[in-house]
């Protein structure tokens, strides 16, 4: 997979091709093995982060954010448009971000592993309980809200970006947004005393 | 945060920072990315061979379907119910599509012409009646499904680990019934992991071509139902290929499993065979536990574990097995060996 091979340069697999043989897909893997590690590296970690604000149990994040890379990156039509791969990504890391709180709370999930505290030496007590608040009160809010508020501000979409993900309209992001922001302050505010 | 300005740019600016902030010290797994990249052509293979698979699924239920009324009547003992899987297809005459489908795995069907009539035949009646004519040729035709308890003598063999650190082996399921049965599915291959061993990077995964488990025979076309005459079984072959290292002060024991004593498990490999019903009863050894992955097999139909294995020496790495393949009978039960790929 260190042989660079250009990804636009291979021929273009329509999808009736694909069901031609292994040949076919073979010399397919080999370039887009590439572009699997160039998009990890390039959007993993923030991904990763994006789940573990709209979750609340790493071993979760971890499992919604491989598999929208591995659905992904099956797709080949995906992964053929680079620039359209992150929103790709982004997309489905929010949708099986709901699906999986929502088997949870069908109870379908064991108990999730809570987030590991990795208040480390260098990081302030401070900024570990400010930041435990902040996940707190995350979950506090509601789903829309929540998603709208990461979205905008953690992964810094335009409403119009927010929206088109979520599946809403721009006037609800922006009621979404200045509600949750509100009720953020709130419950901010209520954990401090 | 401020008391006042509700969706001020101040506030935004600062949801931003502790945004970032509370999620700073999350950092990726180190081997997602391998997870990722094994995962990914193998889940292309299975939206490639989606059509193909939706012809399997009916090929399936053609031949499951009567097997799964041919069970009926075993349980309920209900003559009437007998009757009405007759209708279902277990006549002498083989349908013509069928034919068409033989796959090269299954086995030839229980119309063989050898005075091996089997006891049962009375309860399961789609035994197919003999018909010298469709012999071996006529595939999946109506046995009853294999039910858990027709499973069993469940071996496992490990071969010593390769140069690479790999160690491949198989686990053997045999019919243990007096009756011919379909093996539906490939059933479980688990791993646990023992010791200092993280479960969390263990996986277990379907082989595919290419993937890193080298030793194992390339993917073929899998027929289920597989059917095995009483004696005959199954073979499932993994591999475990470990990944990354210990924590530090976990030992690493060079060869598979070499504290469990081999227990005297019937056909036997060489190495380490431990059947799941016998227990293992590892030897304490003087240091604390080795890191290890116990891989085990449960057929379909669920538990019991008809076999496992313990492999030592690593904590984390990828389990690779295989579809079935057929077993023939290993002493004189049967003179025809059934079509073995």
């Amino acid at each position: 997979m260190i042989e660079a091979v250009p990804v636009v340069s291979l021929p273009v697999r329509r999808s009736a091709a694909s069901r031609m043989g292994s040949a076919a897909a073979a010399d397919a893997t080999g370039a887009s093995v590439d572009q699997l590690t160039e998009t990890y590296q390039a959007h993993y970690r923030s991904l990763l982060r994006l789940a573990a604000l709209l979750l609340d149990d790493l071993s979760s994040c971890e499992d919604v954010v491989q598999e929208a890379f591995i659905r992904v990156h099956a797709a080949r039509r995906r992964v053929r448009e680079p620039e359209k791969t992150l929103a790709y990504l982004r997309q489905t890391v929010v949708n099986l971000s709901r699906s999986t709180l929502r088997r949870r709370i069908l109870g379908l999930r064991v108990l999730p592993k809570p987030m590991p505290d990795m208040a480390s030496a260098e990081e302030g007590a401070y900024d570990a309980l400010e930041r435990d608040q902040l996940r707190t009160a995350l979950r506090g809010l509601q789903r829309r809200q929540r998603e709208v508020l990461v979205l905008r501000y953690y992964a810094d979409l335009t409403e119009a970006q927010v929206a088109e993900v979520l599946g809403v309209s721009v006037g609800s992001v922006k009621a979404y947004g200045s509600r949750g922001l509100a009720a953020l302050r709130v419950l901010m505010e209520g954990s401090h005393d | 945060m401020t008391d006042d300005q509700p969706g001020s740019a101040r506030a935004e600016n600062e949801l931003r920072t502790l945004l970032h902030r509370a999620v700073a010290t999350v950092e990726p797994d180190p081997t997602a990315l391998g997870r990722i990249r094994h995962a990914v052509p193998r889940r292309r293979a299975r939206r490639r061979n989606a059509w193909t698979g939706a012809v399997a699924a009916t090929l399936l239920a053609a031949a499951a379907v009567p097997a799964l009324h041919a069970v009926r009547p075993f349980d309920l003992s209900g003559g009437t119910t007998a009757g009405s899987t007759d209708a279902h297809g277990a006549d002498r005459t083989p349908r013509a599509t069928r034919g068409s489908t033989g796959g090269p795995r299954t086995a030839p069907l229980p119309a063989h012409p050898d005075a091996r009539p089997t006891p049962s035949t009375g309860t399961s009646g789609s035994a197919v009646a003999t018909d010298p004519g469709s012999s071996t040729a006529s595939a999946p035709v109506s046995v009853p499904a294999c039910l858990r308890t027709d499973l069993g003598r469940g071996t496992a063999h490990v071969d010593p680990a390769d140069s690479a650190g790999s160690t491949y082996g198989f686990f053997t399921v045999r019919n243990t019934s007096a009756r011919s049965c379909g093996v539906t599915g490939p059933g479980i291959v688990a791993a646990t992991a023992g010791g200092p061993a993280d479960q969390t990077r263990i996986k277990v995964v379907d082989h595919i071509a290419g993937d890193a488990a080298t030793a194992l025979p390339a993917p073929g076309p899998v027929a289920l139902p597989m059917v095995l005459r009483p004696g005959e079984g199954y073979r499932v072959r993994f591999g475990w290929v470990p990944e990354g290292a210990c924590p530090s002060s976990a030992p690493r024991a060079a060869v598979a499993a070499p504290e469990a004593p081999a227990t005297p498990a019937a056909g036997s490999g060489p190495v380490v065979p431990a059947a799941a019903t016998t227990d293992p009863s590892p030897s304490p050894t003087p240091t604390a536990d080795p890191p290890s992955v116990t891989v085990a097999h449960t057929p379909v139909g669920g538990d019991p574990t008809a076999a496992s294995t313990v492999i030592t020496g690593s904590c984390g790495g990828t389990v690779y097995r295989t579809a079935p393949e057929a077993v023939p009978a290993e002493s004189a039960t049967a003179t025809a060996t059934p079509g073995k790929s």
